[in-house]
């Protein structure tokens, strides 16, 4: 954790930071919305974590976007 | 109507069910002391958990040196007092102290339950009376690590199990494995093993086993901290 996942780790992309930045939210903002520390929006940013589904879920509504909007399999 | 039927007697049992669990609850005997008990220890470890006293200790230089420290202790000084029995005491003392080193740089990471009260923690009130905002410090991220850390606990403490008993079975065994005796498989002979340990050197062994075993989740945990940041950074860092 709060590393790269190892290659046997499913690694899932993000759109977070750029959607995020977008809305403006500051992370603690956004941390606030789906009940999580600031720190893990930045490691899930950095993609070195990947949530768990519900914090997905729960970040894309908060984002009023769809989850696939937000996170992917794939690098784009 | 059948259906009906049916569905009404599934409503009654639900209804008793819930009677019972509620009578139940009721009968439970509900020691003050042990009321008072958890809560000071729930108050205390939410203010060790949130408070930023502890900052220092939780970001990954300072795990480092944790980590050192717990292998230095549990193993140099495990051997200075194996050799000076005496120590003993002072041996469970450093391993002590180790330990809840670990603790708060993890802030108590291993001491939560479950999800639910890591992201409501902490709920109690009991000194303060101002209402606290539940903490999210220890969230889904921390407990996945958590649970990976234990996992790799597990398997280290059963790896580190096996070479233990193999090595025991080759120092029972030395004398025919290195042919010193007869040896066959068809006649198993008896194992030899011939200690002379002082109590104190036998309390030093057991303060070891038990040290690391403890220690092992928090090895496992790995020396990745919190990031080493001053406030106006943390607070750059939130609102970025």
């Amino acid at each position: 954790m709060g590393r790269k996942p190892k290659a046997d780790e499913e690694l899932v992309y993000n759109k977070l930071e750029a959607l995020r930045s977008k809305v403006g939210m500051t992370r603690q903002q956004l941390a606030d919305a789906v009940d999580v520390h600031y720190q893990t929006i930045g490691y899930i940013e950095r993609n070195e974590y990947s949530p768990s589904l519900v914090l997905a879920l729960r970040i894309a509504k908060a984002l009023n976007k769809k989850v696939e909007q937000v996170f992917s399999l794939e690098e784009n | 109507m059948a259906t009906k039927d049916k569905k009404s007697l599934e409503q009654q049992i639900r209804d008793l069910e819930a009677q019972i669990e509620k009578l139940t609850s009721q009968s439970e005997i509900q020691w003050p002391s042990k009321d008072l008990g958890d809560r000071l220890e729930a108050k205390i470890f939410g203010w060790v958990r949130n408070d930023e006293f502890f900052s220092g200790l939780r970001n990954t230089y300072a795990r480092v040196i944790i980590t050192l420290l717990s292998v230095a202790v549990l193993f140099g000084y495990g051997y200075y007092a194996f050799m000076n029995s005496e120590l003993s005491l002072w041996y469970l003392g450093f391993i002590c102290l180790t330990l809840v080193l670990h603790a708060i740089s993890v802030r108590f990471v291993f001491n939560l339950e479950d999800k639910k009260s890591a992201l409501s923690w902490p709920r109690v009130r009991f000194l303060s009376l101002q209402e606290e905002k539940p903490a999210k410090i220890l969230d889904e991220y921390h407990l996945r690590r958590r649970d990976k850390a234990l996992q790799r606990a597990h398997e280290s403490f059963v790896g580190t199990l096996g070479v233990a008993l193999v090595a025991a079975f080759l120092y029972g065994y030395k004398d025919y494995f290195f042919g010193a005796k007869d040896f066959s498989i068809t006649s198993m002979p008896d194992a030899v093993y011939n200690f002379t340990l002082s109590g104190g050197q036998i309390l030093v062994i057991a303060f070891f086993v038990s040290g690391w075993v403890s220690l092992q989740k928090y090895w496992s945990y790995g020396v990745k901290g919190e990031p080493f940041v001053s406030r106006s950074e943390a607070k750059k860092l939130r609102d970025s």
